[in-house]
């Protein structure tokens, strides 16, 4: 160790000044320089002091380390021009140092040196070219003079060729060779900082955020369901979902223990959840998923090892079963499964966001570093044509007559005449265990049913709108007929009880809901006409709504029809029609002849929370209003006067058909004489019929059979008349005459 | 030496300036944040808020509250003409006027006006 020799008082303000231009022609020696000096003096070593800065050769010459890289850095020695102080008989240290005996080995001493070199060393090495300057020449640099001895290696490596291989070259080949090396080099570092500045940035760009960032989704909300009305039937709340991770459960059967009584999970779960939780090679089980947060927050409190929580949203129908069969369902990650959810899944579901953090070292984020690098967007929010209270006044009177029937069940909708609005849908079929629940199944759009005497206001309509046939034209109907007779497609069709001969006009075959009357009304426009009537009706065309599942009947070209297959679909054989179809075309009549499209969905809300109202829906003119109207006065006469009295509401004018189908066996086939029959019974009815307002059909899965609830009028019109006070109050329908309802007789 | 120690008041000076700045920066930010919270808590209650709202109005809830009560279905309904007045005046009296009379939003109106503000807060 060597220190900083003080400087002297004349020195001492300005050491930067000296140390800059200031130059000593006097070598500083340090005091350790001098004590060493003296030391050797008094042992009588005459060598010259070994400065920090000097070192040993491998011929034991020293070598100054000020020079020593220098010199090994620097070209072949050529013969130079001596400096101006060697002609006026002074040498400088360099000079000394070429004329030295240990000069010859100076270029192999330099690696030797920087291989014997250790830190100390070097750190000394540094320390005295700070503080050494040259030293004056010593005897012993003089003792050979300068010159001489390179001149004579210089002559041995020329008749030496073995040497010649060390030889050096040219220095500037060197500088060349070294400059292009070096421009190549700079040159590749160039081109690749390059390419780390635009092709592979993307990769480093995002490695190097990801090392000090963190993203977390921002999850968007789904849209809500409403009704009409604005109450809400689907909406998403927050909630909580607990998990836990087994490698920081310290306690797994008491841990699981703990949160079953917390969470009131089954001993099934409990066993599970310890079992899962003793598999240390997970690091996530969920315990329950979209707890409330009460509950959740209960649990959190027991503070258990490796348990922990999040939040996330919960699908909720504050309604309970009510609508499910038309609202569907979500899973647990919300995503529509059934029904409008399914539907409308795109539109309901938002677009999630992302929230960018800055994280420390430990992966905490570090608070106030978050920003939200890309919003979410929450989903559209859908306004049905749906009534709650409706609905729930729908589901309730079919609950109340098929259970009181009793029957397999029953479905229901009600439609706006004027706009195909749907106010309510809804079916209830009797489980396994017997029970009675509102379905989640939508069959009134999923499932078809032969129409049967319903379907007899089409072939009415169509008969008096081509004109074939006046109200004023009266047939002869008997209770049966023989068609195709001694054919293959002989078959025998027959009014559904007995009679005598009637001579019915149009009015009379509706309300007696003739199957032979209806045939000859068919008789008079001829299958292709009928066809086209109860197409334009709606038949065996899928509905405007799409719903998922939903069924578009069967109903086959009239070309295909063979042998019976052409009378049989008058009055409601022969054809298949969902619910939805059925309530359609009986519209036509309330709506003036226009038939107009169901519509369920009423308007959406966007993310700036306007409503927008949906497209309107698709309508068209299937018969006259004249011929509406005249339609209209008969089915009021079914109702006062025939198979639909169970219809008629107090004060309230109500038009309607009711319909009674045999049901296909199970084979398929219409049952035999004497085999048990299975009925589908249902009514279609519109009100006030001077102004209708609502068309609603109801129909009565399978019926007692062997009674008379098994028609229309007495099993499912009943449900029609318990819910008109409902709809009116609702939609806030006004009779337009106080002598509504059926004239007394 | 004047320039130094100027130099030196100047280069405290400026980073005593930015402390300061990046230390406002830093308490707005957390203020901001304490808002997005508030904001997405106050969504949140709105939305539970919402459910309970819902849940309360459900008709199967005031079905089961009305045969608590005693109350059973009508058998039979009666059209009966009323006086408009005092239609008018029962409706204000249970405050369920019709939106074309009620200056009241819907509450359709109301949804509308908060996602407006709201959206999807994070």
């Amino acid at each position: 160790m060597t220190r900083r020799p003080t400087p002297p008082p004349a020195d001492r303000g300005h050491p930067g000044r000296r140390g800059k231009h200031s130059h000593d022609p006097q070598p500083r020696r340090s005091a350790a320089d001098v004590l060493a000096e003296h030391h050797r003096s008094e042992r009588g070593d005459k060598r010259p002091a070994r400065r920090d800065d000097e070192i040993s050769t491998r011929a034991g010459a020293r070598v100054s380390r000020q020079n020593a890289p220098r010199r090994a850095a620097s070209p072949t020695p050529t013969p130079t021009p001596l400096p101006q102080r060697e002609r006026r008989g002074q040498t400088s240290p360099s000079d000394q140092m070429r004329a030295s005996p240990a000069h010859h080995n100076e270029r192999t001493a330099s690696s030797d040196i920087d291989r014997n070199r250790t830190p100390l060393d070097n750190r000394g090495s540094r320390n005295s070219r700070r503080k050494v300057a040259p030293k004056a020449p010593t005897a012993e640099r003089h003792r050979k003079p300068h010159g001489a001895e390179p001149l004579r290696r210089r002559a041995e490596r020329a008749s030496n060729p073995s040497r010649q291989f060390f030889h050096a070259g040219t220095p500037r080949r060197r500088l060349i060779a070294l400059f292009v090396t070096t421009v190549m080099v700079f040159g590749l570092i160039l081109a690749r900082v390059g390419m780390l500045q635009t092709a592979d940035a993307g990769s480093y760009q995002s490695a190097g955020t990801n090392q000090r960032t963190r993203e977390a989704t921002l999850s968007a909300s789904r849209g809500v369901i409403f009704d009409r009305n604005g109450d809400e039937l689907a909406l998403s709340v927050p909630a909580t979902t607990i998990y836990v991770n087994p490698k920081y459960v310290l306690d797994p059967v008491g841990t699981a223990a703990a949160l079953a009584s917390a969470l009131g999970l089954s001993p099934e779960k409990q066993q599970s959840l310890a079992a899962a939780m003793q598999d240390k090679t997970k690091s996530f089980v969920y315990v329950a998923r979209q707890v409330d947060t009460t509950i959740a927050d209960s649990v959190m409190a027991l503070e258990l090892n490796g348990v922990d929580s999040y939040t996330e949203d919960s699908r909720v129908v504050p309604g309970g079963d009510l609508a499910k069969s038309v609202i569907g369902r979500t899973d647990i990650d919300s995503i529509g499964t059934a029904g409008l959810e399914m539907q409308f899944n795109a539109i309901l579901t938002g677009t999630d966001g992302e929230r960018v953090s800055e994280i420390d070292t430990k992966g905490n984020v570090i608070p106030g570093s978050g920003t939200v690098s890309r919003s979410a967007v929450p989903g559209q929010d859908l306004v049905l044509t749906i009534d709650r209270s409706i609905q729930f006044s729908l589901e309730q009177a079919l609950l109340k007559q098929v259970s009181s029937l009793p029957a397999k069940g029953g479905t229901g909708i009600v439609m706006e005449a004027g706009t195909g609005n749907i106010l309510a849908m809804a079916s209830v079929e009797r489980d396994d265990e017997g029970v009675y629940r509102v379905t989640s199944a939508n069959k009134g759009m999923t499932e078809c049913n032969e129409p049967g005497s319903v379907a007899k206001v089409i072939t009415a309509a169509g008969a008096l709108n081509e004109g074939a046939v006046t109200p004023n034209d009266y047939f002869n109907v008997p209770w049966f007929r023989i068609f195709d007779e001694n054919t293959k497609w002989q078959h025998v069709i027959r009014d559904a009880e007995p009679h005598p001969d009637w001579t019915l006009n149009m009015e009379g075959i509706l309300v007696h809901s003739s199957n032979i009357g209806t045939m000859l009304l068919s008789d008079k426009i001829g299958p292709e006409k009928q066809w086209d009537y109860m197409t334009s009706f709606g038949f065996g065309i899928k509905s405007a709504l799409d719903f998922p599942g939903e069924t578009s009947g069967i109903f086959s070209d009239w070309h295909k029809w063979e042998g019976t297959e052409k009378l049989t679909p008058s009055y409601g054989y022969g054809v298949c029609v969902p619910a939805i179809q059925l309530v359609s075309a009986v519209n036509v009549i309330a709506n003036g002849g226009v038939y107009v499209a169901p519509r369920l969905v009423g308007a959406t809300i966007g993310t700036d929370g306007v409503a927008v109202d949906t497209e309107p829906s698709a309508s068209h003119v299937a018969i006259t209003p004249t011929t509406a109207a005249e339609m209209n006065r008969m089915l009021q006469a079914v109702v006062c006067d025939g198979t639909a009295k169970g219809a008629q509401v107090d004060g309230i004018t109500i038009a309607g058909k009711t319909g009674t189908a045999v049901k296909l066996n199970d084979k398929g086939l219409y049952p035999s004489e004497g085999e048990e029959r299975q009925y589908h019974s249902s009514f279609v009815g519109f009100f006030p019929a001077e102004a209708p307002a609502v068309t609603t059909l109801i129909s009565i899965d399978e019926p007692p059979a062997g009674t008379q609830d098994r028609f229309g009028g007495t099993a499912a019109a009943p449900v029609f008349k318990d819910i008109v006070p409902s709809i009116m109050h609702q939609q806030g329908v006004q009779p337009p005459t106080t002598t509504g309802g059926c004239p007394e007789k | 030496m004047g320039i130094v120690v100027a130099s030196c008041i100047v280069l405290f000076a400026l980073l005593l300036g930015a402390v300061a700045f990046q230390t406002t920066l830093a308490q707005n930010q957390l203020a901001l944040d304490k808002t997005e919270r508030d904001v997405r808590d106050a969504r949140e209650r709105y939305d539970v808020l919402r459910r309970q709202r819902a849940q309360l109005r459900s008709p199967n809830r005031l079905a089961v509250e009305a045969t608590a009560l005693g109350m059973v279905p009508a058998d039979t309904g009666q059209l009966i003409v009323l006086d408009p007045n005092a239609v008018a005046i029962v409706l204000a009296a249970a405050s369920d006027l019709p939106d074309n009379v009620s200056d009241n939003p819907s509450s359709l109106e109301t949804f509308g006006q908060v996602k407006a503000v709201t959206g999807d807060a994070p």
